[in-house]
């Protein structure tokens, strides 16, 4: 297996997006199928979401995946 | 769930105070005792002992043995009694990790358990003398596999059993190589 040198981290502005079209995380989470609980961790970095669910973020404000998340690498 | 099965868990849970309030009655107020002069009091206990705790018994053996043969029961109960939530996928991918994690952790508890029920110390004051042993049967009492007298016996039309004649030490080394066994498989036909 090769060795990575640098780490990615997956880094999102969800809350920004919510912000703007003023919505609750518990509103974001029941239009996506999801708890409330994993919009916070998602917006607090303590998840990140998987490929379908990123779609069905994205889709739900009519976006590509890129603009909400996005990829930092981390130099060790 | 089925409807019976809906019907004999609500028999099964309550059944509980009342198995509690005859377990206390036969402890603290002589119920046994009382049946032996008493008709009303023997009713009482021949109700409590063979309607209440035969028929809480009888479901005990029938939920855990379903919960062993049938998967689907056995994933509806013990995510029930355990309290698990697979609501979203980052519940799923956490119960994952809690199993694998339970799983590791009970598997070095066992093999830790194993070891010390494996080995055993002695040390004599006297002679100042220490000795390491390791003691391991299979069974739990030495004149079953010496005599071959099984628990079952038709003398006197008496059939009694006593519990598993395994010992710890099996049961230990049985449920280590359960876990290793079942995470494998359980791995190998999921890619």
């Amino acid at each position: 297996m090769p060795k990575a040198e640098q780490q990615l981290q997956i880094l999102n502005c969800l809350h920004v997006f919510r912000a703007e079209r003023r919505i609750t995380q518990a509103q974001l989470a029941a239009a996506i199928g999801v708890t409330r609980a994993t919009i916070v961790a998602i917006e607090g970095g303590g998840y990140n979401p998987s490929l379908e669910l990123a779609f069905r973020i994205a889709h739900f404000f009519e976006t590509d995946i890129q603009s909400i998340f996005w990829i930092e690498e981390e130099s060790k | 769930m089925k409807i019976f099965d809906k019907i004999a868990l609500y028999v099964f849970l309550g059944e509980v105070p009342l198995l509690i309030l005859f377990i206390v009655s036969c402890q603290w107020l002589a119920l046994p005792q009382l049946a032996a002069s008493n008709a009303a009091a023997k009713a009482l206990y021949d109700f409590g002992g063979f309607v209440v705790f035969g028929s809480w018994a009888f479901l005990a053996i029938y939920f855990s043995s379903k919960m062993l043969l049938q998967p689907s029961f056995r994933k509806v109960m013990l995510a029930k009694i355990t309290f698990m939530r697979e609501r979203d996928e980052r519940e799923i991918f956490l119960t994952g990790q809690a199993a694998k994690h339970t799983m590791l952790t009970t598997l070095a508890i066992l093999i830790f358990l194993f070891c010390l029920s494996c080995f055993t110390f002695s040390y004599d004051e006297k002679a100042h003398e220490a000795s390491w042993g390791i003691g391991f049967g299979l069974t739990t009492r030495n004149d079953i596999a010496n005599t071959g007298t099984n628990y079952s016996t038709h003398a006197d039309g008496l059939y009694s059993y006593d519990g598993l004649p395994v010992s710890m030490q099996t049961i230990l080394a049985g449920l280590i190589g359960w876990q290793i066994f079942s995470y494998n498989y359980y791995m190998k036909h999921r890619e």
